[in-house]
């Protein structure tokens, strides 16, 4: 039976972090990680993995007590009325700049491998018009969207493993642990951030049906993509070796190009898998345009998130345009991720759950 | 049920509220209701007014009026006028007595009918008559007889022919209701299977029957149908699809939110599964609701073949609706775009062949398309003998004039072959007929931003898709929401019945059992 009630099971909470999660950043993954770990970089993603899901752990712990209150409730209740309102705002510029950030490099990938003549705002524009029309109709019939881009997403990505399966050379991923544990140390800082995504974890819970299971069903998502990116980056040492992966810009894009279907049906893969990641851009755009509305709705007191969803595009849009280059929009990602990106995904949470602990006691004190 | 949420169902505004009609009463004076049922069907020919008396010479009066062609006549002579105006002479007659109690001897021991009812007012006189019964006044009682002599004229049953199966019952509906009825009503020898029938339109009346099973059914949906058909305000309905069209949630969709049949046999299986059939009298198309994707990519025939070859043809279903919507598109954004993705020799090929051709693909892919949907349209509406005619005409032009003419390449050819032969695989034809639209769309797309813009299409058409809902069905279930036991019968598998023990849930059945739990357990 499918209650109607705007709210979403846990199974699809899991499909949701899976999908907003994965989006662009494979595609640029193997290359960053390779150059501060070297071999060790999938070992670096399971690390990193796992701390994604310590924080997720946090988040969920808060999430479940305040479920009814939201993000900007629950920071209200916890720090105060000014103060929390304060903390939601520069959760809500990271989230502009993380998607306009998205779509951009999706859009300068797209434009070198599949609409060379195309202009830039030609290609941003569509895809940003098609969020709005999803983004608008709430929760519900996002997760569904999900659902049906998971298994259509799920099977592309399992092709493309197979298919790069052929002509590896396995060796290349020893030695295993050569890099010094500082340099690893500080490499974490990079991974963490490919996992960027799961902080919708702050926004959903008043949207869940059983908030209990939100940390199960969240580490089961997180998990999924754990590993396809340790897949991805296993194959790609084992096909280019370190050397030649940290010389890519589009490490995967590359893995995908260096193979071949089997009987030659397709040639050159990857405007197939550009085309076609499409919709995994799409989804994690959607699922931050979606957090945006709900936060500015709470902060602003209104009930309909999807008058926001329309506002908030035009200024995505503009802050996609800021930068030249893919190297200039890298380094401006890395300074967004390891400023705004460590406040909402670490310090955010972190001091979210210290002070709840701290508020419960209180309550205890006064009960 | 613990969810209950009115929000739900989003109804269409009723256009006019029903005010209950004030109604005459039936006089006791005989002259006073001929008098009005004549002047009521003046100058209506076909309306029968027959007057006679009972008992003798200065016996009571009686009147009879019918309409002449939906009444059984034959019936009305032997067993109504015969037993009146003949048997009660026969009797001993004590004219006091049966002056006095006419009316309840007429009922008890004279009319021979199986069917008949009292109504007291006029207004329902007219209607009884309109829908073909007879009705009867006594002079001196203030109610009628209406004597149940309704002919349902029908063809037979023929095979229906936009859906034919090769395993299964050959019987299709007919325009008459109550064979329809009677169909569904042999394969549902239940009591707890309904048929409410209602009257639509202002002026047609036309008898519209909701079907269903009332512990399976969904109470919800089952209200909501039937407060939509009673809020149709309109003159007439002649055909089932005006009710499809004024009780959907979206007008403004490709896709159709209800699904239409021919066949019983498939009415019943959706009843069984908890759905509700609508028949409209005069049509030979049910309405199925709710009705999903998944359940429109399915035909009767599945349930009765082995589950292994359905499973087959499902997928080659999927695949062939898959190929219909982005094909032409494809091959848009390949060769103007990302040539590059189809392999050297063949792209060699496809140059060599595309070399005499003086316009873009696009240009080239609508040319074609166009055709196509031509020659459908011109075949579809011309008699059968022309008809093949057409079709080697369209033949010899897409196949062979065409290319030599050096308007189109040869791949295009296969191309729009191809989609046209898919699109036709789709058991269902308005789902086909929603998917060429889609079609198009991608292809315009395609024309603009090539594989880029047949992706972006595809998103379109899916977030318009998860809006949609039939009556609170989600037009994607079972894959979104997603219903783990539901795949066993969905657009990718279906399990042998042994293991579809349950109803699908996603149509919210009351009782979702199907097969007992331990029995047909090898």
């Amino acid at each position: 039976m499918t209650p109607n009630d705007d709210k979403i099971s846990s199974y699809q909470l899991g499909v949701i972090i899976f999908n907003t999660i994965l989006g662009i950043g494979i595609l640029f993954l193997p290359t960053s990680l390779t150059k501060v770990a070297e071999n060790d970089g999938w070992i670096l993603l399971i690390i990193s993995g796992i701390i994604s899901i310590f924080f997720a752990y946090l988040m969920c712990y808060v999430g479940k007590k305040y479920s009814k209150y939201g993000l900007v409730g629950t920071l209200r209740i916890l720090f105060g009325n000014i103060t929390g309102t304060l903390l939601t705002l520069p959760l809500v510029i990271y989230f502009i700049y993380f998607s306009a950030i998205e779509v951009r490099l999706f859009a300068e990938t797209a434009k070198l491998y599949l609409l060379p003549l195309t202009p830039l705002e030609f290609i941003i524009i569509p895809i940003i018009l098609l969020t709005v029309a999803l983004a608008r109709n709430g929760i519900e019939t996002i997760a569904r969207f999900f659902e049906i881009t998971m298994i259509f997403v799920s099977i592309l990505i399992f092709v493309l493993i197979i298919v790069t399966i052929p002509n590896s050379d396995y060796s290349n991923i020893r030695p295993f642990l050569g890099t010094p544990l500082v340099k690893l140390i500080k490499g974490i800082n990079a991974s963490v951030f490919s996992y960027a995504g799961f902080e919708i974890l702050l926004v959903i819970f008043p949207f869940l049906r059983t908030p209990n299971k939100a940390f199960k069903s969240s580490t089961i998502g997180l998990f999924l993509i754990i590993m396809c990116y340790v897949i991805v980056e296993i194959q790609c040492l084992a096909k280019f070796g370190v050397k030649e992966t940290q010389t890519f810009i589009y490490p995967t894009i590359s893995l995908i190009r260096a193979s071949q279907v089997p009987g030659g049906v397709i040639e050159r893969l990857e405007g197939l898998l550009l085309a076609l990641w499409v919709t995994s851009v799409y989804t994690t755009i959607v699922s931050f345009c979606f957090s945006i509305s709900v936060i500015c709705a709470d902060l602003f007191n209104q009930k309909k998130q999807k008058h926001f969803v329309s506002l908030i595009i035009p200024i995505i849009y503009i802050f996609s345009l800021f930068g030249d280059s893919v190297v200039e929009l890298f380094d401006l990602s890395n300074l967004i991720s390891n400023t705004l990106g460590l406040y909402t995904m670490g310090i955010l949470p972190l001091l979210m759950f210290i002070f709840s602990r701290f508020k419960r006691d209180v309550n205890k004190g006064e009960g | 049920m613990a969810f209950f949420n009115n929000k739900r169902f989003k109804s269409p505004k009723p256009l006019v509220d029903y005010k209950p009609e004030t109604k005459t009463d039936i006089s006791e004076k005989i002259d006073d209701n001929i008098i009005k049922i004549k002047e009521t069907f003046k100058d209506s020919d076909d309306v029968v007014f027959r007057e006679f008396v009972v008992g003798g010479e200065n016996g009571r009066r009686m009147f009879l009026s019918y309409i002449d062609g939906m009444s059984d006549k034959a019936l009305l002579d032997d067993f109504v006028l015969m037993p009146l105006m003949l048997t009660s002479r026969e009797v001993k007659p004590d004219y006091e007595e049966i002056k006095n109690n006419l009316v309840n001897i007429t009922k008890n021991s004279t009319l021979a009918v199986t069917d008949f009812k009292e109504v007291e007012k006029l207004e329902e006189v007219y209607l009884s008559i309109l829908s073909g019964e007879a009705a009867l006044f006594i002079d001196e009682y203030n109610k009628a007889i209406i004597v149940a002599t309704r002919l349902w004229p029908a063809r037979n049953t023929s095979e229906p022919s936009a859906e034919t199966v090769i395993r299964g019952p050959r019987d299709g509906f007919v325009e008459t209701l109550r064979f329809n009825t009677a169909l569904i009503r042999r394969r549902i020898r239940d009591t707890k299977f309904k048929v409410k029938q209602l009257q639509v339109g202002q002026r047609s009346k036309t008898d519209v029957a909701i079907m269903y099973i009332d512990d399976i059914a969904d109470k919800r949906i089952v209200e909501e149908v039937e407060k939509r058909i009673k809020k149709i305000d309109i003159d007439a309905i002649i055909d089932s699809g005006y009710i499809q069209q004024l009780i959907e949630d979206r007008q403004f969709t490709p896709f159709p939110q209800i699904q239409t049949t021919e066949r019983p046999d498939v009415v019943a299986g959706a009843i069984y599964e908890g759905r509700i059939g609508i028949i409209v009298d005069n049509s030979p198309f049910a309405l199925i609701i709710p009705v999903t994707l998944n359940a429109f990519l399915q035909s009767s025939e599945d349930y009765y073949s082995r589950s292994s070859i359905t499973t087959f043809v499902r997928f080659l279903r999927l695949l062939s609706g898959a190929i219909a919507i982005i094909a032409p598109a494809t091959y848009i954004g390949l060769i103007s775009f990302n040539p590059g993705v189809i392999p050297t020799k063949l792209l060699l090929s496809i140059a060599a062949t595309r070399e005499g051709v003086p316009f873009p693909a696009y240009v080239e892919a609508f040319v074609m398309e166009f055709t196509i949907e031509f020659l459908r349209e011109a075949g579809v509406r011309l008699p059968r003998p022309i008809g093949s005619t057409i079709g080697i005409v369209g033949g010899l032009v897409i196949g062979q004039a065409a290319v030599q003419a050096g308007i189109v390449s040869p791949i295009m050819v296969i191309v729009v072959a191809v989609t046209a032969i898919a699109s036709f695989a789709i058991p269902n034809y308005e789902l086909a007929a929603g998917f060429r639209l889609i079609r198009f769309l991608l292809m315009i797309l395609a024309s603009i931003y090539g594989l880029y813009g047949v992706m972006l299409g595809i998103i379109a058409t899916l977030i318009h898709l998860i809006n949609l809902k039939s009556f609170g069905t989600p037009f994607m279930a079972p894959l979104a929401p997603f219903e783990i036991s539901d795949i066993k019968d969905s657009v990718f598998v279906r399990t042998s019945w042994k293991y579809m023990k349950n109803r699908p849930k996603h149509y919210d059945p009351q009782d979702e059992i199907r097969q007992g739990s331990d029995n047909n357990d090898a």
